[in-house]
């Protein structure tokens, strides 16, 4: 899979441009221009569409060709006659190559023996917009971009400190895309650190298209249907991400930046919390903590009770309920897994049609075959009363990776009801906690700050406290610098 | 292609994972039925019964404490080899076990009889057992640190809504019943205390925890603190249970306890019968107490055979388990096998405290020349 590329620049700008050529042959945007300044011969290589013509027209080719009078060596050219700010020299060809199919510039001059890069990368870009997947109601708008170097000076914004380190990798053999670890020097966690870095350097792919291959590649357990690695759309989140030491990895070509370590409680908050009183917020996590057991057992409690426990509801209910059910001719459980699998259906089908057609599936989906279900005795109405409120619940939850992975335990739960009934949905939250308390994120407990509890942590778990009384980074992430405010 | 990490389990547990997992495995399936014998024994001074037993269990507990500290607090099994020689150890360890294994086997039994009661009429035993050991395998497959966070969570889940139940039917209870104090002879608190020291089982998961606790200059303050806990949670047991059947009643209950509960009546909810719903969330009680003894065999038979893991270990448990569970015949057996089986409460007896004791003389006897232990001083860490 490796290539082979002859590493020496040669001092004649010309023989470099014919290996050049039959390396790159057959190729209609890369561009060879050799031209004269004063005595030497010189060349640039550069791939149309990904390189600035603009700046090369006007500040490379326009001085070099009209302005090398005085020029004694080749040498000087650099100081006097390139005016151009991003600049160096590679002494590797391979180096150079890769730099021009980023879009960058490679010149050679004779009588060097090396080759200069000229940052003129210059692509088609979307500009900054909103984050799409994590709207807040008070908060920033801008969300990251498909350009990592716009996605770093996103988050360069919010931390206007010398201690912010922004180390540069490139992954993938064929595809060397670029990958940006950020982090706080003196409040990183160390040991994530490294592990991060020992993790994205055993990565040996020939390509990644989007920061998710990076994050499957490197997570802990990947035979959990849980995210142990947090992506957002929103600088913010990782700006306030980095100030609690953890790290970020920015991948070329993904408007989605990961974060690592994430625990399953980082997973719930979203950046509102935050902006909004801490009253409010506080009770806001109160209903997620609540909605997300609703969601996780509402269908299965409804098969445990019907086909196990009926005496536990009012008698006057399970009447009602039963006699909502006459005409069914399917057991409880069959008709909660009918229904949970319409509604996965459902939400999958409005993600992937065009929004206003989505809007129709949804009318179509929900009301007419919901409606028309209940009438023909398919399902009870109890029912869609519970995969409506499913369905609501679920969307409280601000992150739709653990949404999905809770969609996962929802079915299990199903199951384990129509099995074992209310004992079943027990012994499923038991597996489902055991799971849980096992897996880890680089090393952080998935479940802290709930276990391995300290006091000054849990002021930001089930309640926010006030951002004053917030005086402390995280325990549980182990950071080098511990105090966020005096 | 692999990327696997670096990073290792420092296996360091702090003063609240030592707290919640006393508590937990304490706590267990006794809670149902002691009240009855207890009240049986002294009527309506229950309640100092469990507190004489619970001062019991504090010594027994400090004598744990003195030997760990004594011995470096090594493993358990490292402790008993090392006093008392290989075998001689190794068989001690091994008693110790197989003692663990049986209580908790019986317990699972009734554990198992109360959710076919309650919960599931039709399923048979069997199929619950199954499970139930199986989901607790699957933890015991972890690493201790694993254990301990499933306790702290835990403790959550069992302590807040049983605080709950207990405000609700204590507006019920009628606690005059209690009234007639310290009427009856001494040696009758003493008969039935033994009860109550049979309700504070499992606190021996402290010979586990103790090597791996970071603070330990501080964890004979925690133990304290554990037992104060637990014999607070079962006086206000005691005490609730007389106060909404009396005495007389209470006697012939098998399971005061959740009859108790079965008479919360919340008006204008979506449950009628709570005794469901709580059975659900104490399966939790159990469940703690079965997984942390469980995991302290499976870590003594991995010890004493030096088996690879304790993966190995505690499937060689899992069929002991079930059987032992499956052979009582009803209920009434399990408490007789439990409480007036002789070889079991002399094995009791020898178990938590003539050996702690002999650990402790043992240790005065020979001289310093102890092999190194995992933790050479308090302080090291």
């Amino acid at each position: 899979m490796k290539e082979q590329i002859n590493d020496d620049i040669k001092p004649e700008a010309e023989k470099n441009i014919e290996y050049l050529k039959e390396l790159l042959k057959d190729n209609s945007d890369v561009i060879f221009r050799t031209f004269n300044v004063g005595v030497w011969r010189a060349a640039i290589v550069y791939i149309d569409g990904m390189a600035d013509k603009l700046l090369l027209d006007h500040y490379v080719l326009e001085p070099l060709m009209l302005c090398s009078k005085g020029i004694e060596k080749s040498e000087q050219i650099k100081d006097n006659i390139l005016s151009v700010t991003d600049m160096r020299e590679v002494v590797k060809l391979s180096e150079g190559v890769k730099a021009a199919l980023s879009g960058d510039t490679l010149m050679f001059i004779d009588e060097l023996n090396c080759a200069y890069v000229i940052a003129t990368r210059f692509w088609p870009v979307r500009g900054v917009g909103d984050p799409s997947s994590e709207t807040v109601v008070r908060g920033a708008r801008d969300g990251f971009t498909e350009t990592v170097r716009f996605n770093t000076a996103l988050i360069r914004r919010r931390i206007r400190d010398t201690r912010l380190r922004i180390k540069p990798k490139a992954i993938g053999a064929r595809s060397k895309t670029d990958v940006a670890i950020m982090y706080i020097d003196d409040i990183v966690n160390k040991e994530v650190l490294q592990e991060l870095e020992v993790r994205v350097d055993k990565i040996n792919i020939d390509a990644v298209f989007d920061s998710a291959y990076i994050e499957q590649l490197i997570e802990d357990n990947r035979y959990s249907p849980f995210p142990q690695i947090q992506s957002t759309e929103r600088p913010d989140v990782v700006a306030a991400a980095l100030y609690e030491g953890r790290v970020a990895l920015v991948v070329d070509n993904s408007p989605f930046v990961i974060i690592v370590p994430a625990t399953l409680p980082n997973l719930f908050q979203s950046p509102d919390d935050y902006y909004q009183r801490w009253m409010h917020s506080s009770m806001i996590r109160f209903i997620r903590m609540l909605s997300i057991l609703i969601s996780l057992m509402a269908p299965a409690l409804y098969v445990a009770i019907t086909s196990f426990n009926p005496e536990i509801i009012p008698t006057k209910l399970a009447y009602a309920i039963a006699a909502s059910r006459e005409g069914v001719p399917f057991p409880a459980f069959i008709e909660a897994i009918i229904m949970e699998l319409f509604l996965a259906l459902l939400m999958e089908a409005v993600v992937r049609l065009p929004r206003p057609i989505g809007a129709t599936i949804g009318i179509v989906g929900g009301l007419v075959i919901g409606q028309s279900a209940v009438s023909a005795g398919i399902v009870s109405p109890i029912m869609i009363i519970i995969v409506a409120i499913t369905a609501i619940t679920t969307f409280v939850t601000p992150n739709y990776e653990v949404t999905t992975a809770f969609r996962l335990v929802r079915f299990m739960l199903i199951i384990a009801s129509a099995i074992l009934g209310l004992y079943g949905i027990v012994i499923g939250l038991i597996i489902l906690l055991i799971h849980l308390v096992r897996i880890k994120s680089f090393g952080i407990p998935y479940l802290a700050p709930a276990v391995d509890t300290n006091i000054s942590d849990l002021k930001d778990m089930y309640i926010r406290a006030p951002i004053h009384a917030l005086r402390k980074r995280p325990k549980y992430m182990k950071t080098k610098d511990k105090i966020r405010q005096k | 292609m692999e990327v696997k990490g670096i990073i290792k389990d420092k296996k360091i547990i702090g003063d609240f994972g030592l707290f919640t997992t006393l508590v937990v495995s304490i706590v267990g399936i006794g809670i149902f039925s002691s009240p009855r014998d207890i009240i049986d024994k002294v009527g309506s001074d229950a309640w100092i019964v469990v507190l004489i037993g619970g001062s019991i269990i504090f010594l027994l507990l400090w004598l744990i404490y003195m030997v760990m500290k004594k011995n470096d607090f090594q493993d358990f099994t490292n402790i008993l080899q090392n006093n008392f020689g290989k075998i001689v150890g190794g068989a001690f360890a091994i008693i110790f076990a197989v003692y663990s294994i049986f209580i908790i086997s019986l317990g699972m039994r009734e554990f198992v009889e109360v959710i076919k009661l309650f919960l599931l009429r039709k399923t048979p035993s069997e199929f619950i057992l199954m499970i139930t050991i199986l989901t607790g395998t699957y933890l015991v497959r972890g690493e201790i640190g694993d254990l301990v966070k499933f306790n702290e969570v835990s403790f959550w889940i069992m302590f807040v809504p049983a605080i709950a139940v207990f405000i609700l039917v204590a507006i019920n209870a009628d606690f005059t019943n209690l009234l007639p104090v310290l009427n009856n002879k001494p040696s009758q608190y003493f008969s039935a205390s033994k009860y109550a020291i049979y309700s504070f089982g499992g606190f021996e998961i402290a010979y586990l925890i103790l090597p791996y606790v970071k603070n330990k200059k501080n964890s004979h303050r925690v133990l304290r603190k554990s037992i104060m806990f637990v014999s607070a949670f079962y006086i206000i047991v005691m005490i609730l249970v007389l106060g909404v059947f009396s005495k007389s009643q209470s006697r012939i209950l098998l399971w005061p306890t959740i009859s108790m509960i079965r008479s919360l009546y919340i008006p204008g909810t979506f449950v009628e019968r709570w005794e469901g719903i709580v059975m659900a969330l104490w399966i939790f009680f159990y469940f703690t107490t079965f997984v942390n003894s469980y995991f302290f065999s499976s870590e003594i038979i991995k010890n004493v055979f030096k088996l690879k893991d304790i993966k190995l270990s505690s499937l060689l448990i899992m069929p002991f388990i079930f059987i032992i569970a499956l052979y009582p015949e009803n209920i009434a057996e399990i408490y007789s096998l439990h409480f007036k089986n002789t070889p079991v409460v002399v094995t009791s007896i020898f178990v938590f405290v003539i050996l702690p004791i002999l650990v402790l003389l043992m240790g005065k006897v020979k001289s310093k020349g102890r092999s190194k232990g995992r933790w050479k001083t308090t302080n090291e860490i």
